[in-house]
């Protein structure tokens, strides 16, 4: 196994950078509305894309483990909020799926 | 004489806000560390991920790309694209800091988390060095002895279990998203305008994942943008928002 440390090290500086900057330039608080709004819609359309199609390729043998797995995780956040509970469901119920495949 | 006692009272109560930002963190964190090992990179690539980048979503939407072979480059756009929105919260964070010192500032934005400013934005006032510091070391001691924990735990767990940990990713972005939905309706349609056109790209396209997400996550939150009414809600955050911890 080789280490990984260039992509670690970018990705450090992806994140660092959109949070100092606005430090050392002050205009950036006085953004217009709408890049304002884009800025702000831009984390959930990551977590579509995040979620799809992965979610579907991860468990290519058994997709509908993962399609469970994810609507567990979503129906538990719905109705009892927090992460770490519907992350441990969504866990088990995948685990039961995978065992029935 | 007094400064220090101010300071020293500021830390403690930072470093409160801290422990609690701490174990929400924490098991976010180990889900971060095994899925590292699952992907194959070494403990020192996980704990140096957790150390110098400090950030959720983005760590683990980094190490999901690594996995599906992108290279160096689309890493870090994707990664820098789902980073964006801290430039609205270091914007209204650095207002509200005390000091102004350069060192200062430019240590105080390397922790300043989405959990992390949540806590600082609910502070009357300004917002002091000595605060900051409290519960920024706090909440990355939190996410770095997590990843840690999750790595070495990794080793010990059963292979049938250690395969459906592969779900706790999108288990996680699932949750997050339901929180975002709940506080606005409106956004799973961007949600869902993102998932079709990176599925559509992915399954159909000759793009490479890194490219393909880049594209369909920019294009949904432009037609966001455009379609939803401007009153939505701007700043708040919840990228892993544990809120029960940290309104005691």
């Amino acid at each position: 196994m080789i280490s990984k440390l260039p992509f670690i090290l970018l990705s450090a500086l992806a994140t660092y950078i959109p949070r100092a900057v606005p430090f050392f330039m002050s205009w950036l608080s006085r953004l217009p509305a709408p890049i304002k709004k884009f800025l702000a819609v831009m984390p959930v359309a990551a977590l579509g894309s995040l979620l799809f199609p992965s979610v579907l390729l991860e468990f290519s043998h058994a997709p509908a483990a993962g399609i469970i797995g994810v609507i567990a995780a979503a129906v538990v956040a719905w109705f009892r909020g927090g992460l770490i509970l519907s992350i441990l469901a969504s866990i088990v119920v995948t685990y039961f799926v995978l065992m029935a495949y | 004489m007094q400064q220090g006692y101010d300071n020293r009272r500021q830390f403690i109560e930072g470093a409160k806000a801290g422990v609690s930002i701490f174990i929400g963190y924490f098991p976010a964190a180990i889900a971060f560390g095994l899925i590292c090992r699952n992907t194959g990179l070494l403990f020192a690539d996980a704990f140096l991920f957790s150390v110098t980048n400090f950030a959720g979503a983005s760590q683990f939407f980094a190490v999901n790309l690594m996995a599906s072979g992108a290279i160096a480059a689309e890493v870090a756009v994707g990664v820098f694209l789902v980073n964006l929105r801290y430039l609205l919260m270091s914007a209204s964070l650095s207002q509200r800091l005390e000091t102004q010192h350069p060192l200062t500032k430019a240590l105080v934005a390397f922790g300043n988390t989405d959990e992390v400013f949540s806590v600082a934005s609910t502070r009357e006032g300004k917002v002091s060095t000595a605060f900051m510091t409290g519960i920024e070391v706090f909440s990355w001691a939190g996410w770095v002895s997590g990843t840690v924990t999750g790595f070495l735990v990794g080793s010990i767990l059963p292979p049938g279990i250690q395969q459906s940990v592969g779900i706790t990713l999108y288990a996680m972005f699932a949750a997050l998203l339901v929180e975002e939905i709940r506080k606005e309706v409106r956004y799973i349609i961007i949600a869902a305008t993102a998932g079709l056109l990176n599925s559509f790209f992915v399954i159909y396209t000759e793009l490479s994942t890194g490219s393909s997400f880049v594209i369909s996550m920019t294009a949904a939150a432009f037609i966001g943008t455009v379609i939803l009414p401007d009153s939505i809600r701007e700043l708040e955050t919840s990228e892993l928002t544990m809120e029960e911890t940290y309104h005691d």
